[in-house]
């Protein structure tokens, strides 16, 4: 591992490569539900491996994964914030519990519950994400997406209302 | 109702952080494409970099090594005008000591008189003036002794001022000098003064040392000395070489350029439209600020506007209608955008898409363009005419780009691109002729040929280095 950090350090094909096989499945599963569909992920994927070829020179840490992690969030959030700029992100009033289709088995793999995430209102699903499986507090969440504490709290409290319906109406004990 | 909540959480992170899917199989192609891209214009970029600080550097030696040798030309012209007017100090000041012996001298002796009737004897004024340095050497009287001694040490000054002298006016200064001593011989008949053979000693001894000092120059000097008619003759050169002239030009032209598409990639995933666009047409207004710097080499800074208007045909595979992929026209990078969405990001009045598919349509694109050249540039005369060939760096921005697809009727695109490439640089290479008045307005005639190291289209599918040629005439100011 430290040999393709290494190469990438140095711009070697190879290095980057190798290093795509090695974290691209990941990452895009990562990508998969910062976004609500696969072509905007791909993109996320693409932007995001580059970012990571031009500034692995930084890298100093010790956990690679979570650096590159990192990476991945900060241009997913990048473009929420384009996105909110360009007002694109308009579909949270008109978002209903029926908007979410139907889950057909019953016995939900990682695959539907990223789904069910990948559903959610842009906002709703930025801060459920960041707070959820992130770990941020409220108050870097705001900052990040530019919005109020309040509204994250709101925002999370929404996604959590939608999520546990979705999951109630699938029969599903989450206990 | 909490637990519920933290159990929720819990659920979907489990399910985050075990969570992969499979890439797309040309995620890699197009990330291996986008890197080999930014390694090209990397290298673009240093090898633009090294290229004009080497022209730079090469400048900057080429100029102040030549002002260099030009000052050194200059400098013996400097001391010659200090030197001669340190001798005139210096004979009146000798004439002035000579007048006080002059004063103290009661009697002539004999031995003067001598001196005096072989100076008349004697027509070369400097073998006359050798001879009475040998006399001077042995004092005959205590007066004279004084005034002997004291003009000693007022010629010790101009001697050693004179060593120095190099120039061949102290020739002409010396002739001149001549003929005071032949006066002074003439009136020292009548006035029979030690005095004034003293005064004439001083004047000889002077010419004397003026013309073996300058001698004595001529040869440390030679082949290149100042002072030779060569290095006259080449110091007048250099001086001519290094008179800079100044020129304002502006041009306007006409040309062509390559094709610049930068047509919607409309998109299911990976198909692409298909566009084809002739060679543009290029309107040009420029102005230009140039200095003639050496005989041949001129330095030209300039302000250009273009623009490149290009046609041709768009067309839309039948089965890929469904995504406009708008990272083509840059500025957002949100990505797959829906068809209906053209209508709010570019200002369509009308369209239908389905009226465009499978069918040729126009695409007119016009990009606006200031660019700025610098130039080196070679010049010369030819029977009145003066041709000068250049090349350069030119730094070009986009300030406007418009598209059309379609007809007026029912636009398909109708509307202002913004893109993410704005600024281009490219080589220049270029010829001018025009008459060869050295002042004032005269006509001529330019072109030029920038081929651009990067491309201004927005994707790598649309990856064309455009290259823009004109021609037209152009109207100079020579100051």
């Amino acid at each position: 591992m430290e040999d393709i950090i290494a190469g990438c350090k140095k711009k070697k094909a190879w290095a980057q490569a190798e290093l795509f096989e090695m974290f691209s499945d990941k990452m895009f599963g990562t990508c998969l539900y910062y976004t609500d569909n696969k072509e905007d992920a791909e993109d996320l994927l693409h932007d995001g491996f580059l970012k990571i070829f031009d500034n692995i020179g930084n890298y100093s840490q010790d956990k690679f994964e979570a650096w590159m992690r990192k990476i991945f969030i900060n241009i997913a959030l990048m473009r929420f914030r384009r996105m909110k700029l360009a007002k694109e992100i308009d579909e949270i009033n008109s978002f209903t519990l029926s908007s979410i289709p139907f889950v057909e088995n019953t016995e939900m793999q990682a695959n539907d519950l990223i789904a069910l995430i990948m559903k959610l209102p842009t906002q709703y699903r930025m801060v459920f994400n960041l707070y959820a499986i992130e770990g941020y507090k409220h108050r870097e969440i705001a900052d990040m997406l530019g919005i109020n504490e309040g509204t994250s709290k709101s925002n999370l409290s929404r996604a959590r209302q939608i999520l546990q319906s979705q999951l109630l109406v699938q029969e599903i004990d989450f206990k | 109702m909490m637990k519920d909540k933290k159990n929720i959480d819990d659920i979907f992170r489990n399910a985050s952080i075990a969570y992969s899917a499979a890439t797309p199989s040309n995620a890699w192609e197009k990330i291996d494409a986008a890197l080999k891209t930014k390694r090209r214009r990397r290298l673009i970029f240093w090898i633009s970099f090294s290229s004009f600080s080497l022209f730079l550097i090469l400048f900057s030696i080429f100029i102040f090594s030549d002002f260099d040798y030009q000052i050194k030309s200059l400098m013996p012209n400097n001391s010659k005008v200090q030197l001669i007017e340190k001798q005139k100090y210096n004979s009146r000041k000798a004439v002035d000591s000579s007048t006080t012996t002059l004063q103290n001298f009661e009697k002539p002796s004999s031995e003067n008189s001598l001196t005096i009737s072989k100076i008349n004897q004697n027509s070369n004024p400097i073998s006359k003036a050798k001879k009475l340095s040998k006399k001077l050497e042995i004092p005959s009287e205590p007066n004279y002794n004084v005034s002997k001694n004291k003009n000693q040490s007022e010629l010790q000054e101009p001697t050693s001022i004179s060593s120095k002298s190099i120039q061949n006016n102290n020739i002409i200064e010396s002739h001149r000098l001549k003929l005071n001593i032949e006066n002074a011989e003439i009136n020292s008949k009548v006035l029979v003064s030690p005095a004034e053979l003293v005064k004439a000693d001083i004047l000889l001894s002077k010419i004397e040392d003026s013309i073996i000092s300058t001698t004595k120059i001529d040869d440390n000097l030679q082949p290149n000395s100042a002072l030779s008619r060569d290095s006259i003759a080449k110091t007048n050169k250099l001086k001519d070489r290094f008179i800079p002239e100044f020129v304002i030009s502006s041009n306007i032209a006409f040309g062509f350029t390559s094709k610049i598409s930068q047509a919607p990639k409309l998109t299911e995933f990976t198909s692409t439209s298909t566009t084809n666009e002739k060679y543009g047409k290029v309107p040009v207004f420029g102005l230009n600020i140039g200095i003639y710097f050496t005989k041949n080499l001129s330095l030209s800074l300039g302000i250009q506007h273009f623009n490149l208007i290009t046609n041709g045909e768009f067309q839309i595979p039948q089965n890929n209608v469904r995504y406009v992929n708008v990272d083509n026209f840059g500025y957002t990078t949100a990505g797959i955008y829906s068809v209906q969405n053209i209508e709010t990001l570019y200002n369509t009045r009308s369209y239908n898409p389905v009226d465009y598919l499978s069918k040729l349509s126009k695409i007119t694109q016009s990009i606006s363009m200031i660019e700025i050249p610098i130039s080196l540039g070679y010049h010369w005369n030819l029977n009145n005419w003066k041709f000068n060939a250049t090349t350069g760096f030119s730094f070009g921005k986009i300030v406007d780009n418009q598209i059309k697809i379609g007809d007026e009727k029912s636009w398909l695109l109708n509307g202002k691109l913004k893109s993410i490439k704005t600024s281009i640089s490219g080589i220049n290479f270029g010829g001018e002729v025009f008459f060869a008045r050295k002042k004032g307005l005269n006509l001529g005639i330019k072109s030029d040929l920038i081929m651009y190291l990067n491309s201004v289209s927005m994707s790598s599918d649309f990856s064309h280095k455009p290259f823009i040629f004109y021609i037209g005439p152009q109207l100079n100011y020579w100051f």
